[in-house]
């Protein structure tokens, strides 16, 4: 954790940035969800204007039109367009040493799976889960170790997923999702980069 | 305060003006789309799994005619 072990308040902001990733990422947003991102406020920063997009994209989008959408880009029959793993990004196949990578940090985080699933660990979903407990203090992670984290596992491929996915045909409502990420993963970058 | 304690509390205060400029205030607004806990199963299992087979007179009558 930062300076005297206090969250800062960015920090926790981080965590719910990365939350919102997640949390879109992971499944189809139900009506609810969609009519609270539809009140996402923002401003003239990107970030900020990345936001306002996906607010209009929730207010217009339909909950079983978005869930068709998420089952056709990340799902599909026999696969879905995209494959949002760090491992089919970075080797051209699943299950590769990325994934190995993200378990033996996860292993060293004390981080281990809650539920059912049996989704890979190297899916953008679970790894914007991740930063965001670890950005928020749910997982003892300092600074240092958050950075580590996202230079190994999310930064060698996770703006470029974003951005191929802002670029399909096939995506209205995750186009601006994939805004979002894109920018953010991009800010996040940055911010690592100055000095600790 | 020590040395490594000012240049600890910089870098805080130049990560935190470097995300106010890109999207502090963005940020803040997602935090208020997500409630505190976001993890919700569409399917219990239990839903999942139960029995959903039903003798209704639909499949009573095919049983019947089938005997024919």
């Amino acid at each position: 954790m930062p300076l005297d072990g206090i969250i800062d308040e960015i920090d926790v902001l981080r965590g719910s940035e990365y939350a919102l990733l997640a949390v879109l990422m992971g499944a189809a947003p139900s009506a609810d969800l969609l009519s609270r991102v539809a009140g996402l406020r923002g401003d003239a920063t990107a970030l900020g204007m990345a936001h306002l997009e996906l607010a209009d994209a929730a207010r217009s989008a339909e909950e079983n039109a978005v869930s068709r959408e998420y089952f056709n880009l990340f799902i599909g029959v026999g696969r879905g367009e995209f494959l949002p793993y760090g491992s089919w990004y970075q080797t051209g196949f699943l299950h590769e040493r990325p994934l190995a990578r993200v378990r033996e940090d996860l292993d060293a985080l004390g981080v281990e799976r809650d539920g059912p699933s049996k989704e890979p660990e190297d899916h953008i979903a679970i790894l914007c889960e991740v930063m965001a407990g670890m950005a928020q203090g749910q997982f003892e992670a300092d600074l240092d170790a958050q950075a580590r984290f996202f230079e190994r596992h999310i930064e060698p491929w996770a703006a470029r997923f974003f951005a191929d996915l802002e670029l399909c045909a096939a995506a209205t409502f995750y186009k601006s999702v994939a805004r979002v990420g894109r920018t953010f993963i991009e800010l996040e970058a940055e911010a690592f980069k100055l000095p600790r | 305060m020590t040395e490594s304690d000012q240049k600890i509390a910089k870098a805080v205060v130049d990560r935190r003006s470097f995300f106010r400029a890109g999207g502090g205030v963005a940020m803040a607004a997602a935090a208020a789309v997500l409630p505190t806990q976001e993890a919700e199963a569409t399917e219990s299992q239990a839903e999942r799994t139960k029995a959903r087979y039903s003798e209704t007179d639909h499949v009573k009558t095919f049983y019947r005619v089938n005997r024919y």
